[in-house]
């Protein structure tokens, strides 16, 4: 068995993933959890390669612990605080991942050769953990391999940025393993903002354990194709599980969030609230689904999907999902679409605001739901000027 | 001079059923001048400010709007704003995720660039925003919140009050800015209106009590019926009207 025709370049890591993935095949939309995203056809245009070059500096924007990756090859790290460890190279995913899902991107993310970004966090670390994946080849490919643990108790941030040249096609094919011991707390972010002509898929899968705090806050500023797929286990009881995120979208672009959050212990809270601007032909997606298991009581849930279309060609597709076998849970979840407020607009270009500045304002403050949730002042300012910035070009 | 020409306004809701809601509207208002517009519900008054302050909710089918010399309903609702228009709403809408203060800086520095003024800068807005609003007794909690979010109807009413004399207009138009204010609240805005005023400037206010003109003296009170001006008086047209009701009036 060999690797897809669009992927070039790789040596093969697991067989056993590979065969499992040729069985089953890229996902169309008879695939209900790919229904409105048709990978097999976004996939069968053009040949992505693995790609050596790995030149490129850039700032430390975050002021973080900084792990560069240039067209998928990974830099070294160097200088840690006390309390974290990072190691690059040899790794493994979870058998339960990648054997019982029978996930086909997974399952082609495991059959790849590379380097994964082990982080081990044994301490609070103040400073953000920052992995920047940078592109500037042509038609790169890379699948990056992330497995973070952190500790009973302890407290990081980690953010992750999706960056690419000018006119660069990327397909990147991302898989992250997320453990939260008892009574820690991990905030993940992660800023899609390739602009261009990029198929970004990534699934993220988080296990929280007892009393434990797990977030994900995700922004795409107007990707070509972007599938941001999160499946957390809540495991212990009095955890919390949030997975927020924010998209803006033009041209032809595809935005598709998919969240699955599994309650599988009582006493616990989970939020989804996603929030998207879409305008021209773009499409968004919003799979959201709380699964609640019948030893999940007193479960919290909360589930909120909201998208603003500036055009008549654009669309949403939302499919809010409960499922729920405990009896004493609460739980709610939405999805709605609308246009900007006439109303609104007219206040404001009554007072002198011009519409498309009055326009950007009213859609920050509709994104800006999502961001005020965020700890983080450094990340939370960034967001907030790349929305602005972003939406500039979409008006 | 004339700060305010309307001539023969037609108006209709902008769809296809909508319906004609100004029939033939003519007023005239000088520098200086306060006319009050008083009459019975859905007779067009509110239509009236929202046409002057550039609601595209209507369309124009016939007649004129000239402001200092110029053609109003050619310029867009920011335009009409820069250059001195103010519509006080009678429902001001709620907008969360804008910061009040935010919000009023974004409007004066609108305004300031369309005079090729320079802009205001953050320490100097916030200096003026609270002194303005020190003297209509809206407290810094208030001005930290989104626009109007949360705000009852009285603190709603002064915030708006306290926009205009932000924005310092040369025409302002008051859509029933004493709608469910009480005393206390009625005296503030009326306050503010009058600290606003000179020579230079109008004043539209339309109202169904004379209650707030006992505050704001108007020069001219209008009676309006069916989409157009059918009686033009002074002050005491105003209290004949609270004794008599619009029923001399056909309605």
């Amino acid at each position: 068995m060999s690797l897809p025709n669009f992927l070039q370049g790789f040596e093969i890591a697991d067989k056993k993933s590979l065969d499992c993935y040729n069985d089953i095949g890229l996902p169309t939309k008879k695939n209900e959890n790919w229904h409105y995203l048709d990978m097999a056809r976004v996939l069968s245009k053009q040949v992505y390669q693995k790609q050596l070059n790995d030149n490129h500096k850039s700032d430390n924007l975050f002021d973080a612990i900084k792990i560069s990756v240039v067209n998928g090859n990974i830099g070294s790290v160097d200088n840690l605080p006390e309390g974290i460890s990072i190691t690059v190279g040899d790794g493994k995913f979870s058998d339960e991942l990648i054997n019982e899902k029978k996930h086909p991107l997974l399952l082609l993310n495991n059959s790849v050769a590379g380097d994964f970004i082990n982080i081990d966090i044994s301490q609070d670390i103040k400073q953000l953990i920052h992995i920047d994946y940078y592109n500037n080849a042509p038609n790169v490919a890379f699948l990056p391999k992330v497995v973070i643990r952190i500790a009973s108790g302890k407290t990081a941030s980690i953010i992750e940025t999706f960056n690419s040249g000018k006119d660069c096609s990327v397909f990147c094919n991302s898989l992250t393993e997320i453990f939260v011991e008892e009574e820690a707390k991990l905030l993940q972010y992660k800023i899609q903002q390739d602009m261009g002509q990029s198929k970004h898929i990534a699934y993220t899968k988080a296990y929280v354990q007892k009393e434990s705090f797990y977030e994900q806050n995700f922004a795409c500023f107007n990707n070509e194709v972007t599938r941001n797929e999160v499946e957390v286990d809540i495991l212990g009881t009095d955890a919390n599980a949030e997975v927020r995120g924010v998209y803006i979208g033009k041209n032809k672009s595809v935005i598709d969030n998919t969240i699955r959050i599994n309650h599988l212990a009582s006493d616990c809270e989970s939020q989804q609230l996603f929030k998207g601007v879409l305008n021209d032909r773009a499409q968004g997606i919003f799979q959201g689904k709380i699964y609640v298991d019948k030893e999940a009581q007193k479960t919290d849930g909360y589930q909120m999907h909201r998208s603003i279309l500036l055009s008549d060609d654009a669309q949403v597709c939302g499919k809010p999902e409960l499922e729920i076998y405990a009896d004493d849970v609460k739980c709610s979840h939405g999805s709605s679409t609308g246009e900007i407020n006439p109303e609104q607009l007219f206040y404001l270009t009554a007072r002198g605001i011009n519409e498309n500045l009055a326009r950007n304002l009213l859609l920050q403050a509709f994104l800006n739901e999502v961001f005020d949730n965020i700890e983080n002042d450094i990340v939370r300012k960034y967001l907030q000027k790349n929305t602005i910035k972003t939406m500039e070009t979409i008006l | 001079m004339d700060l305010l020409n309307i001539e023969n306004l037609h108006a209709r809701v902008d769809n296809p059923d909508g319906q004609e809601i100004l029939k033939g509207l003519n007023l005239t208002i000088k520098k200086g001048e306060i006319h009050a517009i008083m009459g019975p519900n859905g007779t067009g008054k509110s239509t009236l400010t929202k046409i002057l302050a550039g609601s595209d909710e209507y369309e124009i089918t016939q007649g004129s709007v000239n402001y200092n010399g110029e053609d109003l309903l050619e310029k867009e609702a920011h335009e009409r704003a820069n250059e001195g228009i103010f519509l006080a709403f009678q429902y001001p809408v709620e907008i969360p995720g804008i910061a009040t203060s935010t919000f009023l800086r974004h409007a004066l520095n609108a305004k300031l660039r369309h005079n090729e003024k320079e802009e205001i800068d953050n320490l100097e807005f916030i200096k003026l925003l609270r002194q303005k609003a020190k003297t209509l007794k809206i407290s810094d909690e208030m001005l930290k919140r989104p626009v109007n979010v949360g705000f009852s109807g009285g603190e709603k009413k002064r915030m708006e009050t306290l926009q205009m004399s932000i924005l310092d207009p040369h025409l302002g138009l008051l859509d029933e800015t004493d709608s469910g204010l009480d005393i206390d609240a009625l005296r503030t805005v009326a306050e503010g209106v009058n600290y606003i005023h000179s020579k230079e400037k109008g004043f539209l206010i339309i109202t169904h009590y004379q209650r707030l003109l006992d505050y704001i003296k108007p020069d001219f009170v209008h009676i309006m019926v069916g989409g157009k001006i059918i009686k033009t008086g002074d002050y005491k047209l105003a209290i004949e009207l609270e004794e008599k009701g619009y029923q001399a009036y056909g309605v």
